[in-house]
């Protein structure tokens, strides 16, 4: 029969094990905050548009993150590129290390339209420690977006 | 107040082709600028400028010139944000670096902005990853054909005029 202390001994042995593979692999994700009319472009710009703000997170500290983003929109069936962004790097703040933030994306739509679009992005998140974890995610699925303001 | 000085205010809310032509402005209307600021750093190893609401810190060891730059008035530096390698033949690093230069200013123009009636927000610094002097600015990264390509078929914007004729 095996000895409590053996036993325990290889418990803890595994529970430490786990530990270490999980902080051997990061997690980096992309949070998007609803497709929305932007009232700050058009307060600053006197533009109508249509905004996508992204926030990538990371479980670790990054230095970086570098991100495509693309707005498509639903015509008759059919999905189209509305917006495309430039390859974009936001760095992190070392208030916040762990997060690098895209306020940058934007589209210009005509007033008074409701479109139906959906949002997605990917990249590359790039952490402190050299390690380059691929990111990407979408808004989910189609959704109408009124490019006005909205009551609240 | 000029017109660059207004466009100074605009920061993150300049869209891509307007921070295009203030690149692009910078490049025309700021050579006796760089020259001097070019002297400084090959001199000094490092030179220090200020643009809109930013300082800029450039180094230069190894063939290599990198910068980082703050907000005016904060402590920390954001990490070294571009590099660029210089070669032997001075008319092309001469070129080299006033596109660095420029690209720099634009970068620091975009995430720093004077104070002035548009409010502005903390951020993370944000750039285009690739700089407006590579051909995969043009491409988005996808080869330099296509990046000679959208080159020569893009068309600068009016911004530019204004600001060149202003």
């Amino acid at each position: 029969m095996t000895p409590p202390w053996v036993l325990a001994v290889v418990i803890v042995s595994q529970i430490a094990f786990t530990q270490i593979g999980k902080e051997s692999s990061p997690v980096c994700i992309l949070k998007f905050e609803r497709l929305h009319y932007s009232t700050s472009v058009k307060r600053n710009l006197g533009l109508d548009a249509i905004k996508l703000n992204i926030k990538s997170i990371c479980t670790v500290p990054q230095r970086r993150t570098e991100l495509t983003a693309t707005i498509e929109v639903l015509v008759k069936g059919n999905t189209k590129n509305y917006f495309t962004s430039r390859l974009t790097t936001a760095r992190s703040e070392y208030k916040k290390p762990n997060e690098a933030e895209f306020l940058d994306f934007w589209a210009e739509c005509k007033k008074g339209e409701t479109l139906i679009l959906r949002g997605e992005a990917s990249g590359v998140a790039y952490l402190e420690d050299g390690r380059e974890i691929p990111i990407s995610n979408r808004t989910g699925k189609f959704s109408p977006v009124l490019c006005d303001f909205t009551a609240k | 107040m000029s017109l660059f000085e207004e466009y100074l205010n605009r920061g993150q809310w300049l869209s891509e082709s307007e921070r295009l032509a203030i690149y692009k402005y910078l490049l025309k209307t700021s050579k006796k600028k760089y020259e001097i600021d070019k002297k400084t750093l090959f001199e000094d190893k490092t030179l220090d400028s200020e643009i809109a609401n930013g300082e800029i810190k450039y180094s230069f060891s190894s063939n290599i010139v990198d910068y980082k730059v703050r907000k005016i008035g904060d402590l920390e530096w954001n990490k070294q944000v571009r590099t660029i390698k210089i070669g032997r033949i001075k008319s092309i690093t001469n070129k080299k670096l006033d596109k660095f230069f420029a690209q720099a200013e634009l970068d620091t123009i975009r995430n720093y902005p004077l104070p002035g009636p548009i409010p502005l927000e903390d951020r993370s610094f944000t750039m285009n990853t690739f700089p407006y002097y590579s051909l995969k600015y043009y491409s988005n990264g996808r080869g330099i054909i296509r990046g000679i390509i959208e080159k020569l078929q893009s068309k600068d914007d009016e911004l530019l005029t204004k600001l060149l004729s202003s």
